[in-house]
């Protein structure tokens, strides 16, 4: 029995197509150990060793982790909103309307989606407030701590961008005055400080390049849309991945250095 | 053989400068429809024209009265109806006043009250008064008041 066993997990793993995948051994050794995972895509994200101050909750509040892991449940369930809404004036609305009442689960899903989005928020501040208060910040952590101020911008404008999309009453006058902001733009806004008159203009300036025209319409909403779902999310990952490489080079999560 | 390396090193650069002349062809050609369709509407003249509000002797009296319109407009890149919100009232000597609803603050509708004589802003509380001037509120200047005329009885404002 034990024979026969051995010998189907040799037909198994003894090929070239099981050992292109799994490349290591099951021998316990440390040496397995830290190959298996730095040289595994996705669990080359851990470190290979953790040191005991780096899980003391009491320290981290694990906070930076949760806010990844609400970015996670957005990205999942961003994508499956997807399916059912349309970034046009004629639909948008009904087809929130539509995921409220009528699809099965739609409410939960659209729900998770935006309670991960204020949870996103609340976390992120709270671990910028963690990071300051344990002197993080400072050297050799100052670049990523820039790293993680654009971090919060971005994850801002994901939240506003995502605000716009149930095109409702609160959605629209709440991005109006949003983006009315942007004319008070230094240089760039029509309205701001050291912009050249009748050079910079309402139809030119940095809140016509945010809506898609002058006033909040069709091409605003579609706009939003493309940011929220494609261009922010892309610019979040690319920098959320410099994040945490800077995190392990700087001497790893929250350990003195 | 000692001018050989030399030799190597003229065919480097010669390579070198060709790839970046050929690359920066394909990019600047790239770039051309590209940057161009990002930026065009910047430079397109902004067209005004006149939209009709209606018969004017109906919109007489000295109350303010809301008119909602929609006119058709190239926005952005796209050819769009645009919504509008007004108040209109007239002098009294036959001139017309129209004030724009949208608040000079952040772009809210403001509402005409009658009994205090006011508009009010429902967003931050901005206060305006009959003649659209700011009474309290963080708005930084005056309603807008819309360029009107009066052409075979039908009240016209400027739109832009």
């Amino acid at each position: 029995m034990n024979e026969r066993r051995n010998g189907l997990k040799e037909k198994i793993t003894n090929n070239q197509i099981w050992q292109s995948m799994f490349r290591h051994g099951y021998e316990k050794t440390g040496r397995r150990y830290t190959l298996q995972v730095l040289q595994n895509v996705w669990l080359h994200l851990h470190p290979p060793r953790v040191t005991r101050h780096a899980i003391n909750f009491r320290f981290t509040w694990c906070m930076g982790g949760i806010t990844f892991l609400m970015f996670l449940v957005t990205a999942v369930t961003g994508v499956l909103l997807m399916f059912y809404y349309r970034p046009t004036a004629e639909y948008a609305f009904r087809d929130i309307q539509y995921l409220e009442f009528d699809i099965p689960f739609g409410m939960l899903l659209r729900n998770m989606h935006r309670w991960a989005a204020h949870g996103m928020v609340i976390a992120v501040m709270l671990h910028m407030f963690r990071v300051f208060l344990t002197g993080s910040y400072k050297k050799p952590r100052e670049f990523n701590w820039g790293v993680g101020v654009i971090l919060l911008l971005v994850t801002f404008f994901l939240s506003f961008t995502g605000y716009l999309l149930p095109w409702d009453q609160l959605a629209f006058w709440a991005v109006t005055v949003g983006t009315n902001m942007a004319r008070a733009t230094p240089v760039l806004g029509h309205e701001g400080p050291f912009a050249p008159q009748d050079i910079v203009t309402q139809a030119n300036d940095v809140r016509f390049a945010l809506l898609g025209g002058t006033i909040v319409g069709p091409s605003t909403l579609l706009r939003f849309y493309i940011l929220h779902c494609v261009a922010v999310p892309l610019l979040a990952s690319v920098l959320m991945a410099l994040h945490f490489w800077r995190v392990r080079k700087d001497g790893g999560i929250s350990g003195p250095l | 053989m000692t001018d050989m390396p030399e030799e190597g090193e003229q065919r480097r650069t010669f390579f070198k400068m060709g790839m970046a002349a050929i690359g920066g062809l394909i990019g600047i050609a790239m770039a051309i429809p590209l940057v161009g369709f990002a930026i065009s509407p910047a430079f397109r003249k902004a067209s005004k024209k006149w939209v009709d509000l209606g018969i004017a002797d109906l919109l007489k009296g000295s109350q303010y009265k809301k008119i909602n319109y929609t006119f058709s407009t190239k926005d952005g890149w796209v050819e769009t109806n645009k919504r509008r919100s007004v108040y209109v009232t007239d002098q009294g000597d036959g001139t017309f006043l129209v004030y724009s609803r949208v608040c000079s603050h952040l772009g809210c509708l403001v509402r005409w009250d009658e009994r205090k004589d006011q508009f009010f802003c429902p967003c931050h509380g901005a206060v305006f008064d009959s003649a659209g001037n700011v009474v309290a509120g963080p708005p930084p200047r005056p309603m807008e008041k819309l360029p009107v005329k009066v052409e075979d009885g039908i009240l016209y404002v400027k739109e832009s």
